[in-house]
């Protein structure tokens, strides 16, 4: 379950009440390949094995799926053997699940460039966000960030975690255990674009990122120097486009 | 299609013509570098240490389970790695808790790793044991096993298909059978699962037992997969545990439970990556390869005089396995022969199936040919062309 209903005394104006509240799950998962701990992550319980998947992904540690050998997920571990067992990870760390706590095995000189040349309707991004945001479990936490892929005028997939980057890191799994594309895709988020989300899309290869929130200095600036699409405040049919504005379309 | 250069995996039939699949199959070099990887790369024990070797180890064996899994379409059940067929079906036998006079059904086609353990549990623990003789081209006819399965069955262990003729038995039917009678089904599937797509679903078992050495993988490795883990372990020991104390122990679930002691490691390791030797194949390939090449060896050698055949026909359900005698000659002369003058390898005698041979009145036993993926034309011509020198100057 991606939560569970807590007790809960709801204090108001007018008094307070003893309820329950449904409260977002949070569990540390630790990823290990080839028997070295690469990460300990605290995200939401469901669906570890993608998520383990487009971590090693989005951080450049596998450039794909045909690198992993075995995926074994136990209780608070996902461990990956990859094909080539000599490959050796550095240090452990850990990931917080929300935001400033990540850091990253990249160098942030030296992410790629996105080569894509992919276009999006200004309003397919905001419809689509209306979409992504009615979803049950983000209306219900509150506490639950919501991703979506989107690609050939739909969205592909969704995941959820209690961290944008643990959800997009999701959404970078299933496109790799799916095999699609992620030139043709792009992303939508409901939480802000932070550097490390910009840094993700670069490394997987997507395009463009929207989110119904802020983005940073940090994130735009990565995204201009590496040819990404940077969307913040997607909001009632109106988006500020930070950079490589040519990939929004209108009419 | 079989890509021809999938025989230069095999540096054994460069030497030699190898037409004795049916006792052991060769084993490719990427199986034999998944086993020298293990010990170059990371050997260490499974299932005990922490360090990371003894992690990658733990989870190269665990996965070589699920690879096997996949293999036989056994998504449920319990999956255990063994020595071979014959551990596989005595475990079973074992380990199965039974009544004096339960009944077991088995067939005069078994090879003895799948006779001898219920004849053992027939002369001490009273079990009724029925065998059913199958017809002169070993084919068996369900009727029979409506007959022989009574309600109070327990057990029906039957081959999937024979090792010295060759022919495919109706498990599935035999499976309704059983299912219909409250008996459970145990399938020897060590001639079978090399060979063809084999998934325990369709055929409806409760025990499929198979060895590794036959289909690629290396020796020493077998395979017991059971619909539900309902017989005792037949070693206890270390690794097999939950928990142990001075009065008691726990055993523990899943494979484990029934792999007590260090196992084969690099064996599971081999036999996982020989299986997905097999997939990248393709099972529907290899049979229809297989098929193809048995009728050309069927022809061409049913025509020679002073040979006898024996099985069933190229059309029939059948694997490549060829019995055939020389008139005049023992099977083993003609084998012998067959290595001296034509570096043919075939296996020749009784092929651990006393019963059967009698039954089909060749006490001395057959000349056995065996196909596998690798085999080609020019093997099977040149078997041909021998065995036909052979027959003209006895």
């Amino acid at each position: 379950m991606m939560y569970r209903d807590l007790p809960c005394t709801k204090v108001n104006p007018e008094g307070t009440e003893e309820t329950t509240d449904p409260v977002a799950e949070e569990v540390p998962v630790t990823v290990t390949v080839n028997g070295r701990q690469v990460a300990t992550a605290m995200i939401s319980p469901e669906g570890l094995e993608e998520f383990a998947l487009g971590f090693l992904f989005t951080e450049g540690i596998i450039k794909g799926r045909e690198e992993i050998d075995s995926i074994q997920v136990e209780k608070g571990s996902v461990k990956v053997i990859t094909k080539n067992l000599l490959r050796v990870v550095g240090p452990r760390r850990t990931i917080l699940s929300g935001c400033g706590g990540s850091s990253s095995f990249l160098d942030p000189a030296k992410l790629p460039k996105v080569g894509s040349d992919l276009t999006v309707q200004a309003e397919e991004i905001s419809r689509f966000m209306k979409d992504l945001l009615r979803s049950d479990i983000h209306q219900l936490t509150g506490g639950v960030h919501v991703v979506g892929l989107c690609g050939d005028g739909r969205i592909l997939s969704t995941a959820y975690d209690i961290g944008r980057h643990n959800a997009l890191d999701r959404l970078a799994g299933q496109a790799l255990i799916r095999g699609i594309d992620p030139g043709r895709t792009w992303v939508l988020s409901s939480g802000r674009i932070s550097s490390e989300m910009t840094r993700k899309c670069l490394v997987a290869g997507i395009p463009l990122i929207a989110s119904r929130g802020a983005t940073t200095t940090l994130a735009v600036s990565l995204a201009e120097k590496n040819g990404l699409t940077v969307i913040g405040f997607v909001r009632g049919g109106g988006m500020n486009v930070y950079t490589n504005p040519w990939r929004v379309t209108r009419g | 299609m079989i890509p021809p250069a999938i025989r230069e995996d095999f540096p054994i039939l460069s030497e030699v013509c190898y037409l004795d699949s049916a006792a052991t199959s060769l084993s490719p070099e990427p199986v034999l570098a998944a086993m020298a990887e293990f010990e170059h790369v990371y050997r260490a024990n499974v299932g005990r240490g922490v360090h990371r070797l003894a992690q990658v180890a733990t989870q190269k064996y665990w996965d070589a389970h699920q690879k096997v899994r996949r293999f036989i379409g056994a998504g449920g059940g319990e999956l255990v790695f063994t020595r071979n067929t014959t551990e596989a079906i005595n475990m079973v036998a074992l380990g199965l808790p039974w009544k004096k006079g339960d009944r077991v059904v088995t067939t005069l086609l078994e090879h003895h790793s799948n006779l001898l353990p219920w004849m053992r549990l027939r002369d001490r623990q009273g079990i009724d044991l029925a065998i059913i003789t199958p017809g002169a081209d070993g084919t068996l006819d369900p009727d029979d096993f409506r007959e022989a399965v009574t309600p109070g069955t327990r057990l029906v262990a039957v081959t999937h298909a024979s090792n010295v003729l060759g022919n495919l038995v109706p498990v599935r039917e035999i499976g309704e059978i059983c299912r219909d009678r409250g008996a459970l089904l145990l399938v020897d599937g060590a001639q079978s699962v090399p060979h063809l797509p084999v998934d325990v679903g369709e055929l409806g078992c409760d025990f499929l037992c198979f060895s590794g050495h036959k289909m690629l993988g290396p020796t020493g490795t077998g395979v017991l997969w059971m619909k539900r883990p309902v017989i005792e372990p037949l070693l206890l020991g270390g690794g097999s545990v939950e928990q142990v104390t001075a009065s008691g122990y726990t055993l523990t679930k899943g494979y484990a439970r029934y792999e007590g002691g260090t196992p084969n490691i690099a064996g599971a390791i081999g036999l996982a990556r020989a299986v997905e030797y097999l997939e990248a194949i393709g099972m529907e390939d290899a049979r229809k390869h297989e098929q193809a090449l048995t009728k050309r060896m069927l022809d061409g050698i049913s025509g020679i005089g002073g040979v006898t055949v024996y099985g069933p026909r190229a059309e029939a359900d059948r694997i490549g396995v060829v019995s055939f005698t020389v008139k005049g000659l023992h099977p083993h002369e003609v084998a012998e022969m067959l290595d001296n003058e034509a570096d043919i390898m075939v296996r020749s005698g009784h092929h651990c199936c006393m019963p059967l041979v009698t039954r089909l009145g060749v006490p001395d036993g057959t000349v056995r040919a065996s196909l596998h993926c690798y085999s080609n034309g020019d093997d099977v011509e040149r078997l041909i062309g021998a065995v036909d020198g052979i027959a003209r100057g006895a």
